[in-house]
């Protein structure tokens, strides 16, 4: 299945522009990001549920991906796979910013950080569903995003993660397990 | 015929026919070994439904290109204007290759000392702080080749000490033709460094973009790079010194980007492409022109990526902050055509193909 936004005989013309990217070309990367920018801000929107926070984050990814385009090598990957893992790098470093900052602050101002949670808790309750997705663990929330959300086959996933098969098969598994235990404990709890 | 894999094979096999639209009680037939404890979980796939959760981005990820631009601009800059290999940076090694260069002479010559009598010299002799008469005795004897594994290997230096004289990236030091915005007609060959280093100031002509006018000082941008100029009652201004003004510096490069103006000529209005980061010979459209225009929908008017070669719609919108997200074929439809593992690195700085 072609890319999207890719016209027939995709593979030539991916491999044109990785090319072109790879010598740094102006419309290359303008291209590129029109392509992909959306699906790597849905991903990285699914995964924080922050859209302003995941608009910025997506620049970020194409920012890396630019520093680290010289070591990118065409092997008939589609180069949103790549982005997909830069993503999932740049997520986490966000994740990992944001429960130091929160940590943090809630040293500091008890009170006020628990007026936020409930607030936060009341809009993730419109969404359960992306509520328990993200607390999944990483490689889960990776693979069910991609999967459910991203529209990919295994295959697919497996490549963006970078991952074999058989392991994206197992984490699929055990992130819908835990997903479903999660959910059903909400339902309990609501009930 | 019954399946004979493991469960999650046939869970994955069992998601991908659900989600083709096969009824869930059609798809566990055909694994009546797991049927019972899949049926959960086929039901939890097909909950996850991307139109809901989905929100469309506004503008700022459009925007957020001249971010990305930017980033180009450097890196273009930074490839055009690095001529020679990066210097690799120290190995784990090449501080015991300079310790035991020193070491070996120094354990020499207190041998020597020690046949002489001298033990309580040879052992002041041996520890780390040499004296400078004696380091100057363990330059003489340290092999000339380990000079090339000690960053400013003259001997003279600690073991390990690197010479504080500027450097590109790319290890040399700036040449006038590096400095962005400068003209070629720099009126020194010596390479334009910061003040703090022997060479001291030097004259250089920039043309750029003022901002930031303020007082004494305003900012020049030239290439992406942006120079503090300094002004005084000597510096000669031609023109009315105004943000967005292009205007000609001459002056002396005090630091790697720091000027001291000796003339300032305001020659007109800002050039049509930013220069913030921009990069130096040709910028990137900027967002909205042509055709490779980002994606920026304004939020309610979303049109996810590769929808326009799709013939499905999804499903409509939920409510104002929600909109049909990720299409039939969503964010990831990454046509993974098997391709030969050559992924990329994760951080976009390795190799991207381990």
């Amino acid at each position: 299945m072609p890319v999207p936004g890719v016209p027939a005989g995709g593979h030539t013309d991916e491999q044109a522009l990785v090319e072109a990217a790879r010598a740094l070309h102006d419309d290359a990367w303008a291209e590129i990001y029109r392509r992909h920018a959306e699906q790597v801000y849905a991903y990285i929107f699914y995964r924080i549920g922050d859209r302003a926070a995941a608009e910025d984050l997506a620049a970020d990814v194409f920012v890396r991906a630019i520093a680290g385009i010289r070591n990118y090598e065409w092997r008939g990957t589609p180069i949103l796979a790549w982005l997909y893992r830069i993503a999932h790098n740049v997520t986490a470093d966000y994740r990992k910013a944001l429960a130091k900052r929160s940590a943090r602050e809630a040293a500091q101002a008890p009170e006020e950080i628990e007026e936020r949670v409930d607030s936060l808790r009341a809009l993730d309750e419109r969404n359960d569903m992306m509520d328990a997705i993200r607390s999944l663990t990483d490689d889960q929330q990776q693979v069910l995003i991609l999967r459910f959300y991203g529209g990919m086959n295994n295959a697919q996933v497996s490549e963006a993660v970078g991952k074999p098969e058989t392991a994206v098969k197992a984490l699929q598994a055990r992130g819908l397990r835990s997903l479903r235990r999660i959910l059903t404990d909400e339902d309990r709890r609501t009930a | 015929m019954s399946w004979r894999g493991t469960f999650d094979d046939a869970l994955d096999a069992a998601i991908d026919a659900v989600r083709n639209g096969d009824p869930i009680d059609v798809v566990l037939a055909r694994y009546p070994r797991h049927a019972i404890a899949m049926r959960p979980l086929l039901e939890t796939a097909l909950a996850a439904n991307p139109a809901e959760a989905y929100v469309t981005p506004t503008a700022r990820l459009a925007a957020n290109f001249a971010q990305v631009a930017s980033a180009l601009g450097r890196v273009q800059w930074e490839r055009d204007h690095s001529t020679t290999k990066p210097q690799a940076s120290n190995p784990w090694w090449s501080k015991r290759v300079a310790f035991a260069s020193l070491s070996l002479p120094a354990g020499i010559l207190a041998f020597a000392l020690l046949g002489a009598g001298g033990a309580a010299a040879a052992t002041v002799v041996a520890t780390t702080g040499l004296p400078r008469q004696v380091a100057d005795k363990v330059e003489s004897v340290t092999p000339s080749w380990t000079h090339g594994l000690i960053p400013g290997g003259s001997g003279d230096e600690p073991a390990g000490a690197a010479v504080s004289t500027p450097t590109t990236e790319a290890g040399e030091p700036p040449s006038p033709s590096s400095i962005p915005g400068a003209s070629p007609a720099v009126t020194d060959t010596q390479p334009p460094v910061p003040s703090a280093t022997p060479h001291g100031p030097q004259a250089i002509t920039i043309d750029g973009v003022v901002s930031n006018v303020r007082g004494n000082t305003f900012e020049l941008t030239a290439s992406g790079v942006v120079y503090k100029v300094q002004i005084d009652e000597n510096t000669a201004v031609t023109g009315i010194l105004t943000a967005g003004a292009v205007a000609s510096v001459a002056g002396d490069l005090t630091g790697t980007d720091r000027l001291h103006a000796t003339g300032v000529t305001v020659s007109g209005d800002p050039p049509a492409t930013p220069p913030q980061g921009a990069p130096p010979e040709s910028s990137p459209e900027a967002p909205g022109q042509g055709d490779h225009t980002p994606p920026g929908p304004p939020e309610q008017t979303h049109t996810p990526p590769g929808q326009a070669q799709q013939t499905t719609t999804p499903p409509g919108q939920a409510d104002k902050t929600k909109t049909p997200g990720p299409p039939a074929t969503p964010p990831g439809q990454g046509g993974g055509s098997g391709g030969d593992g050559g992924s990329g690195n994760e951080n976009g700085g390795g190799n991207p193909n381990n």
